[in-house]
């Protein structure tokens, strides 16, 4: 009697075990981020998912940021993919530099 | 100038005291070598949970003859993947008889960026010889203050340490 309760008792110990082992083995690929350093440089960690950081510096107006912050990137990508992402907003911040300068053209009275 | 002389009587007997039984006490040192990892999650991470940095842990932790029931602990802690990182962990640690322990704390990483909580824990020892003793640590962080944390964000972590320890 003895012998078959340990018998369960191991075998129960046995599968929590396996079962402890299985359950992190499925959360072993990490696809999001949890802190700003899972993410590459120049991202930070926003709502589980690495954006590019909005730097007052870039001179980009708020518009241009509005579309770096849709832009997520795996903490998987590697520098080439923030790159481009960098790349990317870059030109968002040139884009709409020229719409505000646009803007600005067609608010001045053209007189005669 | 009696009461000067009293004083400076008094005050003698009780430093030679001090100093007598300070010198009566030895100090138990141990030193340990341990690698974490287990489940972290946070109020912004989309799923339950992930799995957490593989750390290394190296530390040692000091008793006093007197209360060799109670030590504190301090370790070096190296993040080693998917992420590098560095930081460290004091913690007291009240023995419960030969083989348990359990412990509470502070944890703080430093690099690449700072990341601040608790920590708790219950230690398991198997001694393996007179001096070293394999233990096996599950324990609770949690993290709440940092630059490393993004905004309105409690990190939790349940992780298993695995590791041997030495008696210096």
């Amino acid at each position: 009697m003895r012998t078959t309760s340990s018998g369960m008792l191991r075998t129960f110990i046995v599968g929590l075990g396996l079962s402890a082992v299985g359950l992190y083995l499925a959360c072993s690929a990490p696809g999001e981020c949890l802190r700003h350093s899972d993410c590459d440089k120049g991202l930070v960690c926003d709502n589980g998912a690495c954006i590019v950081q909005a730097s007052p510096e870039a001179g980009a107006t708020d518009g241009a940021l509005a579309v770096d912050s849709g832009v997520a990137v795996t903490p998987d990508a590697g520098h080439a993919d923030a790159g481009i992402d960098s790349g990317t907003a870059a030109d968002a911040g040139a884009d709409a530099e020229v719409d505000a300068g646009v803007d600005a053209g067609e608010e001045i009275p053209s007189g005669p | 100038m009696l009461r000067a002389l009293l004083f400076a009587v008094t005050f003698t007997t009780l430093l030679l005291g001090w100093t007598t039984l300070a010198r009566a006490q030895t100090y138990k040192v141990g030193a340990m070598a341990e690698a974490v990892s287990g489940l972290e999650g946070g109020t912004a991470l989309p799923g339950p949970f992930r799995r957490s940095r593989t750390t290394l842990r190296i530390g040692a932790d000091l008793a006093v003859d007197e209360f060799p029931d109670h030590a504190i602990a301090v370790a070096a802690l190296v993040e080693v993947e998917p992420r590098a990182g560095v930081g460290f962990d004091a913690r007291y640690v009240y023995r419960l008889g030969t083989r348990f322990s359990v412990g509470a704390g502070g944890i703080a990483m430093i690099a690449p960026s700072t990341l601040i909580g608790g920590s708790g824990d219950f230690t398991i020892r198997f001694p393996i010889g007179k001096v070293t003793a394999l233990t096996l640590t599950p324990a609770v962080n949690a993290f709440f203050l940092g630059g490393d944390l993004p905004e309105d964000t409690v990190i939790w972590q349940v992780v298993l340490r695995v590791g041997v320890r030495f008696n210096l």
